[in-house]
């Protein structure tokens, strides 16, 4: 912004403008640097350090010793049969798990937001599973398919059908892993598009009864429209969420069985941490953080437009 | 045609308290074209009257009859009405086109050509077609209300609704709206049910005023009969502004002439007067419009002189409030009158001027002789507008 004013002296604006910096702005500056300082030391440094780490063949039993070997670690991903199944489940995951909570989540929005008795109970009731810890639902969970005393195996033995450990077959851990996404997440949803369904003035949909619109056609012209910014943050949001997420799959099935289950932030770990494969694992790290960079500037472009 | 026939129209809402009688046996013919004002203090059952009407509300019981077929169970869309809201109930994620042609898309199966044709030619006669392309939220007050008017328009239905059209607007917006408002009404001559709190929109606008209190109708008449005629005496207060002067008083008939006994001051009446009330017990209200009070010279007949509180000089007419009996009433006098507070002021109710309510049922025994056309001038005087010529008394 800074132009010179030829006529003074050609520095003088820079001077002027430097000495209200430093007696106006210096103490503001001092104040946020314990912040800036934390901030780089627990976000910048671990982001750049990993990134750096991604070009390194580099054991954890060993860290100080780093060979740099440019962009093999990609290329080793390429063939590395693992990775391409853990990065199609986790988008598997993202997409099947993020549409269900949304379709169900908008349901249930819709029936909370009815005035029937007991409405506000089932609305505070509804938000236990998404404040449940993680390690919490999972323990659940695991018991629920308990082969000899889980009740869901109860039931389907006293239908006549097989019993297992559900979590350790093929085929079924994979489904439970989703059911368990959604059933955690459904109430946020719900309880978000409920607000924003609130926000809609009563007599808007007054004026489409007296318009011809029916039921449908109001949820369609009317509600829809009105919930489509808070849709649209809650879904990207979520597939953040999902596709970063690492408890709900490692704490029930690590992965398994025999891979079914493997995501990119469990395979992640397990290279890193199981395997010692340090570069490795960072260089898979810098291709999640480059997917998820992706859905953070749709987010923000979101958040701007309000 | 919208003849809307509204029969015994009752409202009963339930609540945890009970039951809320809203609209109590509501019962009026609306004649073809008419523009006919509900008017009441808040929560008289205007609006759900209006609701009913409508169809989004069921009546507890009653009939809505729009031009000899029965309409009240029919579904809101099925009645061929369409309402105006207090605060628009435009669609905000749709521009003003969208809003306005909306109606169509959702009942007819006219082409989109025909849809667009006809909302532009409704906006050109409300004068936004240069708004069209626009949303609610980019659009004045005033705007808004015309898109929510055209949206109503445009659909050519037999009555309209409208429930407080312009509370929302500022004072001068109001007053250009009420006028505009008229004139779409007589340009379409549609029936208009047009519900309002303000009884200056009432005078103006109606062919017929209904007054409503408590869920109750309480007169139903053009607007210089309400005014004139008021059939209780809630009428009498709530319409006109400033409001009737009430006085409660006590019939004394020991004395040589009959008269009315007030806590300040006495009124003696006239033989004709007395004869509509003779039969009626001894309590009764005296009601006088602040404008019918006359400034006499101290020492006439049936004067009082009370004290001036404080005056409002607006120009036309001066606002004279005078302590009668420890409460505060109103009189209008000329607008040169100026009295300093604190003075005594000798003030004379006109005997023909003056209303008569039943002490205890509030019901009239007596109204004011039936106004000439110099009184009509001045009731103009009720609207604050001003430029009005009084009549020279």
């Amino acid at each position: 912004m800074a132009t010179q004013d030829i006529s003074s002296s050609p520095l003088s604006p820079y001077v002027a403008e430097f000495k209200r910096f430093v007696s106006d702005t210096w103490l503001g500056y001092a104040m946020v640097l314990p912040a800036v300082i934390m901030l780089g030391a627990i976000i910048v440094y671990p982001t750049l350090r990993g990134i750096q780490l991604a070009f390194f063949e580099v054991s954890l039993l060993n860290p100080d010793q780093m060979t740099f070997v440019g962009l093999s670690n990609f290329g080793q991903m390429l063939s590395d049969a693992t990775f391409k199944s853990a990065l199609w489940h986790t988008v598997l995951l993202t997409a099947v798990a993020v549409s269900l909570q949304y379709l169900l989540g908008l349901g249930l929005a819709l029936a909370l937001k009815e005035k029937v008795p007991g409405a506000g109970f089932f609305r505070s009731a509804s938000m236990i599973t998404w404040v449940l810890p993680g390690i919490v639902m999972v323990i659940i969970f695991r018991f629920l398919v308990q082969p000899d005393f889980g009740p869901a195996n109860i039931v389907l033995a006293k239908l006549g059908l097989e019993t297992t450990y559900w979590f350790g077959r093929p085929g079924v851990a994979f489904p439970l892993i989703v059911v368990m996404h959604v059933w955690r997440n459904v109430p946020f949803y719900a309880i978000a598009l409920m607000a924003a369904m609130k926000s809609i003035p009563e007599t808007q949909y007054e004026a489409a009864r007296l318009d011809g619109a029916g039921p449908l056609q109001a949820f369609r012209y009317i509600t829809l429209p009105q919930i489509s910014y808070v849709s649209m943050i809650m879904i990207v949001l979520h597939v953040i969420f999902t596709f970063n997420n690492f408890d709900i799959v490692y704490l029930s099935t690590g992965g398994g069985p025999l891979g079914n289950t493997e995501v990119m932030s469990t395979y992640i770990y397990k290279q890193a941490f199981e395997q010692y494969a340090l570069g490795y694992g960072a260089s898979m790290a810098l291709v999640m953080l480059i997917i998820m960079m992706a859905f953070t500037v749709v987010y923000v472009r979101l958040e701007a437009r309000d | 045609m919208g003849k809307l026939d509204v029969q015994h129209l009752k409202k009963v809402f339930h609540d945890n308290s009970g039951d809320i009688v809203a609209v109590d046996d509501f019962d009026v013919e609306i004649e073809d074209g008419e523009f006919i004002v509900l008017v009441g203090p808040s929560g008289c059952g205007k609006s759900t009257t209006l609701r009913c009407i409508a169809g989004l509300e069921t009546p507890t019981s009653g009939e809505l009859v729009l031009d000899g077929e029965a309409v009240t169970d029919n579904k809101p869309k099925a009645r061929n009405m369409a309402m105006v809201f207090q605060n628009y109930a435009l669609y905000p994620h749709m521009t003003a086109e969208e809003n306005m042609s909306f109606g169509l898309k959702m009942t007819t199966d006219l082409p989109k050509d025909e849809i667009r044709k006809r909302v532009h030619e409704a906006a050109e006669m409300m004068g936004i077609d240069d708004l069209l392309g626009k949303k609610p939220g980019d659009l004045s007050g005033g705007q808004q209300q015309r898109v929510a008017l055209g949206r109503a328009i445009v659909r050519e239905p037999e009555v309209f609704l409208m429930d407080e059209p312009l509370s929302n607007l500022d004072a001068k917006l109001r007053t250009t709206m009420r006028t505009e408002l008229q004139k779409i009404q007589q340009k379409f001559d549609v029936t208009t049910i047009y519900v309002t709190h303000d009884q200056t929109e009432a005078m103006t606008m109606s062919d017929r005023i209904a007054v409503l209190n408590d869920g109750e109708l309480q007169q139903i008449g053009t607007p210089l009969e309400c005014y004139h005629q008021p059939e209780n005496q809630f009428v009498a207060g709530f319409i006109g502004s400033p409001s009737m002067n009430f006085f409660d008083v006590e019939l004394d008939t020991s004395g040589e002439t009959p008269t009315l006994v007030h806590d300040a001051f006495s009124y003696e009446l006239d033989d004709d007067v007395y004869a509509d009330i003779e039969n009626s017990g001894q309590q009764f209200t005296l009601g006088i419009r602040p404008e019918d009070i006359k400034a006499v010279p101290a020492g006439t007949h049936n004067a009082l002189s009370p004290e001036v509180e404080v005056t409002e000089p607006l120009g036309d007419v001066t606002y004279v409030y005078l302590q009668i009996g420890g409460k505060q009433y109103t009189a209008t006098l000329e607008g040169d009158i100026v009295i300093e507070p604190g003075r005594q002021l000798t003030v004379q109710f006109p005997q023909d001027r003056i209303h008569l309510f039943d002490g205890k049922t509030g019901e009239t025994l007596r109204n004011r002789e039936p106004p000439e056309s110099s009184d009509i001038d001045a009731l103009v005087g009720l609207d604050n507008v001003g430029s009005v010529e009084v009549g020279a008394e």
